[in-house]
């Protein structure tokens, strides 16, 4: 297991780092002047040459690299154009917002969709089982921003039941829960259509294995073969496609805070790229892959933890 | 003997089960004719559209609907119903100009990580696998702030996003089958390998190939949708579901129908692209993976 | 009224499967008798319905199968007709299975020794108790360092000592019906040879009986007491294994003997087969299921139902050519 997880870690070190070549190339790809292009195009000749001497921009190339991954490893992301913030801070600041967010919309839809997969399992092949089948083809395909639109449209504009902007008061829970309920709708919804889809199949092919027929034969009760049997394997691409999944709900909470003016990375990443900031660009972007890969390496070793035959497959 | 000079040849036969399998699904029929609907308005949208959709007629802004603007009008007076045409045109044509390079590209990409040298394919699995783990939106968002919002932009960013899977997809496949006893008995027979690639890697990975790439189809809409919806995608006056989405967002209160308006053709091409993805995979090949939902 | 140590019986057993194609008649009328003490051999092609028998045995049926007829009865009590509860508790406990594939008959992701453990739920003893006769049974089928192979995965054990702990599994309970489905099919030649040595050495600790539904006739030959011959979802031939080896009363069980590599005498360059194919089981024929392949077929034979002729105490067969 330890021998697993120390590469499973090291492949995630070396991806991030060649990401981060990747966006640090990126401005030197782009015909023009770095300095140009990663300050924008309301940059005065000082403004370049400030940031052309503090970036090394006028050091040799293999200079400069060393130099953003040592800044990088330890924290500095650079400095935010406009502000003059850091921009590791800025990130920081609302991070939060779209942890919470992401976090509350992948919980309901995870009960809800889970719910929904075990239910069409019980129920398969009858009249309720197609409908929610179609039910959740549908909800994948809509678009999250549409639905968060479209939501904010009834129960906002229309209803009024709950607020179209912003994150609530801060420390008043009561008007940050409600401003948390459109947000995490218009996310978790197509989250519910999909697992509910994955854990009806993955259970459904688990429930007809050899093996569960085995469990049977030898009268053990149903509902232990199902929690103990059944569930432990068809959990595990459950956990895999959640991991993953992580970047989708990052970027479905790109646009839904900006239809919501929520504040978070959403917000920070849109506003950045619509002003060309490149240095919060980059340094979002970055930030954000690393956290998703933390969360995927999290997952793979947690599914090695449950199925050994993973973890095998890298012996010898 | 004959059945060893010729490759057999899957797209034949298989079309054919593929056709009766789709009758049988009347959700991957309904998603089919949805689909046949929006590359029809794409086609001829200059001929369907009853106004030109970037005239402005600012006199008669925020029109509710009415008997000659069925969908009324936005803030600077241009049709909805036009706008909303000829943004199948728009959408259709990325998507498809977009998912066909990137599908392209992917399966030489993947047939060389496959078939060529162990230290390229490493190389090749690193850089998929980096570039996968960017989120799809950040990596577009990143690759935009540099080269400036643009249709021209929003084509390379949806295609370097894409690359990956199908490259990843493809590499899979070809190294299945470059185990496959038929290929190894081509070899002993002294075929080359450009002929082993064309003649019978190719028609083999192709199959899937068009299975994941159709079912990409309705994630490309919505992504260019998002961006232009963020004013980094498609730039105005060009329609764009997307635009039309901002418009009537912005102006949500004065003219409620634009935003309704918008989104119905979004969700009904995205529903008829997964349905009929769907119902082609269940017809071709039901152990494919599901996608994740953007 | 049933003999005092008639332990199974099945009787005029008739299933059929629902399918796309139309109703698959997989058992029509098939029927045996296992007493304690005996080895049971059940033998036939694919297709013949020894699976559906098995699965019929442990009552474990697909959901598209139905029971049209007949009954199985342990020690006397039709096991199909009880309720699920009760079913329930004779599985594992009364009547076990040895299943065909050992690699998926076990959870991939438990470790051996904790499913053994859960097989043994009807008993009341603590885990450890339970995980010691988990041990003892391992070392009983011939497993080296039982200790070690109860912790490990599946994957991480060979076939022939995936069979040996699938044996040791349905022996825990010391049921009194053990059936083994095609015990030897997914090993090869050398694991197999351990595979009936095992069971013949455990036979004689075993009171109950045990039945061996194979297509092997060798395996049958080294094992078995008494056999069955199954054809077409039918029992066409009983007998004891020398009278069916070396005495074959029906037409199909005589030409499967000859048709055995292992029997032929003289060098051949083409191996005997039986000509012509199963009956299409969606619509079975009225005469004998065998006419179309039979060499002493008669007109009778294709529009009469063949009788139950028994020849000797130990032997019957089901044809019209027979005379007792």
């Amino acid at each position: 297991m330890l021998r697993y997880a120390i590469k499973r870690i090291a492949l995630a070190i070396l991806i991030l780092c060649v990401v981060m070549l990747a966006m640090y190339a990126m401005v030197f790809l782009v015909p023009g002047d770095p300095a140009g292009v990663a300050l924008g195009p309301r940059a005065t000749p000082a403004l370049k040459a400030e940031l052309i001497a503090r970036m090394g921009l006028d050091q040799p190339l293999y200079v400069q690299v060393w130099n953003f991954f040592r800044n990088a490893a330890s924290g500095d992301l650079g400095y935010d154009v406009w502000s003059r913030r850091p921009v590791l801070t800025m990130i920081w600041e609302v991070f939060p917002n779209t942890l919470i967010l992401g976090a509350i919309a992948l919980s309901w839809a995870l009960v809800l969709g889970i719910g929904l997969g075990c239910l069409a399992v019980a129920w398969r092949d009858s009249v309720a089982d197609r409908v929610l089948g179609i039910l959740s083809v549908s909800m994948i395909s809509v678009p999250s921003f549409v639905i968060a639109i479209y939501s904010l449209l009834i129960f906002s504009v229309w209803l009024g039941w709950l607020p179209a902007i912003g994150a609530g008061e801060a420390g008043d829970l009561g008007s940050q829960a409600r401003a948390v309920i459109l947000p995490a709708f218009a996310i978790g919804i197509s989250w519910v259509g999909y697992l509910a889809r994955l854990v009806r199949a993955s259970m459904l092919e688990v429930m007809g294995a050899n093996h569960i027929r085995t469990a049977r034969a030898f009268g053990l009760p149903e509902g232990r073969i199902v929690t103990r049997y059944a569930l432990r394997i068809a959990i595990i691409p459950t956990i895999a496609i959640i991991a993953v999944g992580f970047g989708s709900i990052l970027s479905s909470a790109v646009f839904v805070e900006t239809v919501f003016s929520r504040p978070g990375i959403g917000s920070l990443i849109t506003n950045a790229v619509a002003k060309r900031n490149y240095p919060l660009v980059m340094g979002t972007v970055l930030f954000m892959t690393a956290f998703y890969l933390v969360v995927v390496t999290a997952a793979d070793l947690l599914i090695a933890r449950l199925d050994p035959r993973v973890r095998d497959v890298f012996r010898g | 003997m004959s059945s060893v000079d010729k490759p057999p040849s899957p797209k034949t036969p298989v079309r054919r089960s593929a056709w009766r399998a789709l009758r049988r699904d009347p959700m991957g029929l309904f998603g089919a004719v949805l689909v046949v609907c929006f590359v029809a308005m794409a086609i001829f949208a200059p001929w369907i559209a009853p106004f030109d959709p970037i005239k402005l007629d600012v006199m008669h802004k925020f029109a509710p609907p009415n008997l000659s603007h069925w969908a009324g009008t936005d803030q600077l007076g241009r049709d909805t119903l036009s706008r909303i045409i000829w943004g199948a045109r728009t959408a259709l044509g990325i998507a498809l100009t977009a998912t066909g390079l990137a599908g392209a590209i992917g399966l030489i990409l993947g047939l060389i990580a496959g078939y060529g040298p162990r230290w390229l394919d490493a190389l090749f699995v690193l850089i998929f696998d980096s570039l996968s783990s960017l989120p799809m939106v950040m990596f577009a968002l990143a690759v935009i702030t540099v080269l400036g919002p643009g249709t021209a932009t929003l084509i390379l960013v949806i295609v370097l996003v894409s690359i990956p899977g199908y490259a990843r997809l493809i590499r899979a496949q070809t190294l299945t089958l470059q185990g496959a006893d038929f290929i190894q008995a081509e070899r002993a027979m002294g075929a080359s390998s450009p002929r082993i690639i064309l003649r019978h890697l190719l028609p083999n990975v192709i199959g899937p190939l068009v299975i994941v790439l159709s079912m990409d189809v309705p994630v490309v809409i919505m992504l260019e949708a998002g961006l232009s919806y963020l004013n980094l995608g498609v730039k105005p006056p060009t329609p764009s579901w997307g635009n039309i989405l901002y418009d009537g967002y912005t102006s949500l209160r004065q003219a409620p129908t634009m935003v309704i308006a918008a989104g119905i053709p979004l969700v009904l091409a995205t529903l008829g692209f997964t349905f009929m993805g769907e119902g082609l995979r269940d017809a071709l090949d039901p152990k494919l993976q599901l996608r994740v939902p953007k | 009224m049933t003999h005092p140590d008639v332990l199974l019986e099945v009787e005029n057993l008739t299933i059929t499967y629902a399918s796309d194609g139309g109703t698959l008649h997989a058992l029509r009328g098939a029927h045996l008798v296992a007493r304690a003490g005996e080895v049971i051999g059940i033998v036939g092609e694919s297709g013949c319905g020894k699976s559906t028998l098995a699965a019929a045995l442990i009552n474990l049926l697909a959901s598209n199968a139905r029971v049209t007829a007949g009954a199985v009865r342990f020690r006397g009590q039709d096991i199909l007709t009880l309720p699920d509860a009760a079913k329930r508790a004779i599985r594992g406990r009364h009547i076990a299975m040895v299943f065909q594939d050992p690699m998926t008959a076990f959870n991939p992701v438990l470790p051996l020794g904790d499913q053994m453990v859960d097989y043994q739920h009807h008993l009341p003893q603590p885990r450890r108790e339970k995980r010691a006769r988990a041990r003892a049974m391992l070392a009983r089928v011939g497993i080296p360092d039982p200790d070690l192979v109860l912790g490990r995965f599946m994957h991480e054990l060979s076939g022939g000592m995936r069979q040996r702990a699938a044996i040791a599994a349905a022996l825990l309970m010391t049921p009194e019906v053990l059936v083994a489905d095609e015990p030897t099919t997914a090993l090869d030649v050398t694991m197999e040879a351990q595979i009936i040595h095992l069971l013949r050495a455990l036979r004689h600790d075993h009171q109950g009986t045990i039945l061996v539904v194979t297509h092997h006739l060798g395996v049958v030959g080294e094992l078995c007491d008494r056999v069955y011959v199954m054809y077409a979802g039918q029992v066409v031939e009983e007998g004891l294994v020398d009278d069916i080896y070396h005495a074959p009363r029906h037409p199909y069980t005589a030409a499967l003997i000859a048709c055995d590599p292992a029997h032929l005498e003289t060098h051949t360059p083409v191996l005997p087969t039986i000509p012509g194919r199963l009956p299409d089981l969606t619509a079975p024929p009225a005469g004998c299921a065998f006419a179309a392949r039979c060499a002493k077929v008669t007109a009778r034979c294709r529009a009469e139902a063949p009788p139950w002729v028994r020849v000797s105490a130990t032997q019957a067969a089901l044809c019209h050519e027979v005379t007792p």
